[in-house]
């Protein structure tokens, strides 16, 4: 669940706002970066990129801030935008230069899994469709509620529900192997 | 790792896919250090935001202008009269350049007309580079 920072707790006062900001940013530091690294598909520096890019656009946009939603909601709407950016950027900049389609992962980066299996998970997400690839990850894997999901990607909470359905069975079935709980999902990875 | 309410609705075995995915999906934490270099750069980020807003609007404009004179150079190139001026067969009487004028009017008709009929005929995805339709199926697919 979100650790709620309202438009009441921010502070009138410019310097009350930044120093409040400096909460958020601690709050929401390491669950930012870890929603990012998963949307932009395991890329370290990618993900710390759009990271610090959603708080400072959110920094920038604070004096607009008026509190119709929480500042969570607002910031996690434009990080989700940010990593939707970058993935579109990325795909651009691989056809323009004919580069392998595969994205590196840095190997370094992620806690100590097979390399070849984390792969295989950032190519079955590849596959969804944008908000289908969202949805699961806010609501599955960063366990944000569907409404919550919704409101980041401001669509009905019935539409998000619809993409979660459909991308939990596109990814079991291109992850098969990882539905076995006894299968040693690692080894058919391949890198 | 979170669990949000969605997750208790589940079957068994789907919650233990999302379990193992999200166990297997994950970036390592920030260690000590690395989280100090995330924090100074955006410290530094911050810092520029807040120190030049002006350059923010400036940019945007200067961009504006690179877009448009890119898009009004090439044709002001064929309809500005002057540009023919540079060629070596410059013409010297009002009424030959008045000629010209219209010779180059028939010959930019003359090649829409043409280009058009080439689109119209051949197959119309070979009329672009091989870019652009790069381009074009990279946004079809996002």
């Amino acid at each position: 669940m979100l650790v709620r920072v309202g438009i009441a707790e921010m502070g009138a006062l410019p310097a009350e706002r930044e120093e409040c900001f400096g909460t958020f940013v601690a709050l929401q530091r390491d669950r930012a970066r870890r929603l990012a690294w998963r949307l932009v598909g395991g890329d370290e520096a990618a993900a710390e990129d759009v990271t610090q890019e959603a708080f400072v656009r959110a920094y920038q946009a604070l004096g607009r801030f008026r509190g119709e939603a929480s500042l969570e909601t607002w910031f996690y709407r434009i990080l989700v935008r940010q990593a939707h950016n970058y993935r579109r950027w990325r795909a651009v900049r691989t056809l323009w230069q004919r580069e392998s389609v595969e994205e590196p992962i840095d190997p370094t980066s992620a806690v100590q899994s097979d390399p070849g299996l984390r792969r295989r998970i950032a190519q079955a997400l590849d596959q969804l469709s944008r908000r289908q690839r969202e949805a699961f990850v806010l609501v599955y894997l960063e366990g944000f509620t569907v409404q919550e999901c919704a409101d980041f990607l401001g669509s009905p909470s019935g539409t998000v529900k619809s993409h979660l359905h459909r991308a939990l069975v596109k990814m079991r079935t291109e992850l098969a192997d990882l539905n076995d709980e006894t299968g040693d999902a690692t080894e058919t990875g391949g890198a | 790792m979170p669990s949000s309410d969605e997750r208790k609705d589940l079957r068994p075995d789907d919650r233990r896919f999302i379990q193992r995915v999200a166990d297997h999906y994950t970036p390592q934490p920030l260690s000590a250090a690395r989280q100090a270099t995330f924090d100074r750069r955006l410290s530094e980020r911050l810092a520029d935001s807040a120190r030049l807003p002006f350059l923010r609007p400036a940019g945007l404009l200067a961009a504006t202008c690179a877009v448009l004179l890119w898009f009004a150079l090439p044709s002001q190139q064929v309809s500005d009269p002057n540009f023919k001026d540079l060629t070596p067969r410059s013409a010297s009487t009002p009424l030959a350049q008045d000629t010209d004028a219209a010779n180059t009017q028939d010959i930019t008709s003359h090649a829409s007309l043409l280009a058009y009929a080439y689109y119209q005929s051949e197959a119309q995805t070979d009329f672009l580079p091989a870019e652009y339709l790069a381009l074009a199926d990279a946004f079809e697919l996002l």
